[in-house]
């Protein structure tokens, strides 16, 4: 775990250094020591804006989305007992893409909100609406993923409606950027907030490694060991609904990380979610980083989405740990 | 097995990282920056650019114009030496400015990203189209700001203090004044005022020689920018629609507010116009940009081969940049007048 963290560490800290500007090393080294109160060194106002108000922020946000996005996969599968459930699957991001055209194409409610605003009431909407059909239906697992798909399917269809009914072409490619997930524009505050969910959702997760381990056997065994199956999985549900909330109304819909990203980490540590969980956060926020630095530089001077980027690198990378466990067993 | 492996290549990137970081600073020019200007404007300057409050101290000296039309205005004021990057590109230069934008070093023919800009060190910037200010774009003109960078963007894509392409709709016409006006205030802002004089005088002169004797009879025409399935027409209070006023041409699609509505080949029948405007784009990027796919699409489909105008082949074929608001306005105008000369009897 200690080893994971460091990767990471070292992974932003190489990651800053990646991008279309060209930055020496020496450059990256004095604006990070300024910043950290260590040196007061004479360095360009544009570098140390390009290093520490765009790559920095990005790099920390990149990789509490990929924890976040990781964390919230691993629930949803153990929980659903579903290994293609992700965290999208409740409706959070569609009915976040909802919330942020009405915002940016309609334009009700304006700069007081913000499309980071309206994103996260669109997703609070979307998933209300999944708890609501799910109750209608009698409660249980599977009705919850049918009215995720439902809630899905009718946010998507209400988001192309506006945009094909009110956005122009550069309304639409701005909206477009947002909804496959991008990192452009990140700042510290965007920073501040998706850390302060990432660590209470890891806290949240790992209290209820235990429960998660016991829902992998069904209803009936994780009552009978001891779990209040309903509360739990009210609690589980609400903890992943309000991350993925506030990480997509952030960051739009990064694909790929929460659907994948749990079956690599299972393959690397195996099943137990006291293990599971936190190496499925780190592996998923050191990918995101590297995905991101990626991103910048793969097509410069053009950016490019980072959700994208993820299932382009992530796919691959998951087919050679799927056959090299297939030589293994 | 995987802990050690984790730890190593952890060790590993840090001493190579701690390698290459090692050296002395890179010294930082803190020495002024010349200036040379007129000397005719009061600096600092403070300018009410479409909702934003600019103040400049002093005539920018490392400029990047994120749109060609920006572009073609700083390199017809004489400006190419203060230009540091251009981006947006939807045409190629006006041939009469080749050789000046061929010492400005292209950043992107798209919208680059926000990082690219500022590597050129910047400390001025402008556009003629407010997405790039707006969500999902460059960065906003606050985020320049914050790095002392001023902004500006063309009083043609402004209405009533917000941006058209930036999200609103215009609530009246445009009108050329909005592009002498930018003119004159980019004038002011480097310093050039009799530069930014004599080419709107130049601009008037050759606007109003190409309105001359201009006639159509009360014919009707639509201006068609790109797709053929969705076709995008030009509205009554954009550029295009501009156009059409000033050489008294009745556009079809003058009721729409929109700059660029996309509309159906069905209302475009039904409207039926005399004459259709084409845009010829160099872009190349969805079907029906270049001129050829779209006339050979025109005249195959056999709705469209009912158009009147495409019975007739009345075609008027204009660059991209000529269609929207820019002082190639005024190219546009001009072959509208030697299309007219050359067809008049068919009208």
């Amino acid at each position: 775990m200690l080893a994971g963290l460091l990767l990471l560490l070292v992974s932003v800290g190489v990651a800053i250094t990646l991008g279309p500007a060209d930055i020496l090393l020496v450059n990256v080294r004095d604006i990070v020591t300024n910043h950290l109160g260590l040196t007061d060194i004479a360095v360009k106002m544009s570098k140390n804006a390009i290093v520490w108000e765009e790559r920095l922020p990005r790099a920390f946000v990149a990789a509490a989305c990929g924890a976040g996005l990781g964390l919230c996969g691993v629930i949803m599968q153990s929980l659903l007992r579903n290994p293609l459930a992700d965290p999208f699957i409740l409706g959070v991001s569609s009915g976040a893409s909802t919330g942020a055209v009405v915002i940016g194409v309609l334009g009700l409610g304006g700069a007081a909100i913000g499309l980071s605003g309206g994103a996260f009431i669109g997703a609070l909407i979307a998933f209300g609406l999944v708890l609501l059909l799910a109750r209608l239906s009698g409660g249980g697992t599977d009705r919850v993923v049918l009215a995720g798909v439902a809630s899905t399917q009718l946010f998507s269809a209400v988001t192309s409606l506006i945009i094909f009914a009110f956005a122009d072409s550069d309304e639409t490619r701005g909206v477009m950027f947002w909804l496959l997930g991008s990192l452009e524009g990140m700042r510290w505050d965007d920073v501040v907030l998706c850390a302060i969910v990432v660590v209470i959702g890891s806290f949240v997760c790992l209290r209820y490694a235990h429960a998660l381990d016991a829902f992998a056997f069904g209803d009936d065994v994780a009552a009978s060991l001891g779990i209040h199956v309903t509360r739990t999985r009210a609690v589980l549900l609400v903890a992943t609904a309000l991350i993925t909330a506030t990480l997509v109304s952030v960051a739009g819909a990064v694909g790929f990380v929460g659907l994948v990203l749990p079956h690599a980490a299972r393959l690397l540590v195996g099943p137990r979610h006291a293990r599971l969980v936190p190496a499925t956060a780190i592996i998923g926020a050191i990918f995101m980083v590297w995905v991101d630095a990626g991103s910048r530089v793969a097509f410069s001077p053009t950016p490019l989405p980072v959700g994208v980027g993820t299932a382009l690198v992530g796919v691959p990378v998951f087919i050679a740990l799927l056959a090299r466990r297939r030589r293994r067993t | 097995m995987h802990q050690r492996a984790a730890i190593s290549l952890a060790l590993a990137s840090l001493v190579a990282v701690g390698l290459f970081g090692c050296g002395a600073s890179e010294a930082v020019d803190t020495s002024p920056t010349s200036t040379s200007g007129q000397g005719s404007t009061q600096y600092p300057l403070t300018i009410d650019n479409c909702g934003t409050q600019t103040v400049v101290d002093a005539p920018p000296q490392r400029v990047v114009s994120l749109d060609q039309n920006s572009t073609e205005i700083m390199l017809s004021l004489g400006l190419a030496d203060q230009l540091v990057g251009t981006a947006s590109w939807t045409d190629p230069v006006l041939d009469s400015l080749a050789s000046a934008n061929s010492e400005v070093p292209r950043l992107s023919d798209n919208a680059p990203s926000y990082e690219v800009v500022l590597d050129t060190d910047p400390d001025f910037v402008t556009a003629s189209f407010g997405r790039h200010f707006a969500q999902g774009g460059v960065a906003s003109r606050e985020r320049f700001a914050e790095t002392g960078i001023g902004s500006y963007l063309s009083p043609t894509d402004c209405d009533n203090g917000t941006s058209i392409n930036g999200g609103g709709t215009r609530t009246h016409a445009l009108t050329i004044d909005a592009l002498y006006e930018e003119i004159t205030e980019l004038g002011a802002i480097f310093d050039v005022p009799d530069r930014a004089a004599t080419l709107i005088e130049g601009l008037k002169a050759r606007a109003a020689a190409a309105t001359q004797g201009i006639d159509f009879a009360g014919a009707t025409v639509a201006f068609w920018f790109a797709d053929t399935k969705t076709p995008y027409m030009a509205g009554g209070l954009s550029a295009a629609g501009l156009l059409a006023t000033t050489v008294d041409l009745d556009n079809v699609f003058a009721g729409s507010p929109e700059d660029w509505p996309a509309t159906t080949w069905e209302s475009v029948a039904d409207r039926d116009p005399h004459i259709l405007v084409l845009g010829d784009l160099q872009r190349d990027r969805f079907p029906g940009d270049r001129l050829d796919d779209k006339i050979s699409f025109l005249e195959s489909d056999p709705l469209t081969q009912t158009i009147d105008a495409v019975r007739n082949k009345r075609y008027i074929v204009l660059h991209g940049a000529e269609l929207n608001p820019s002082i190639r306005f005024v190219d546009g105008l001009e072959k509208i007048q030697s299309w007219l000369r050359e067809h008049k009897d068919e009208l």
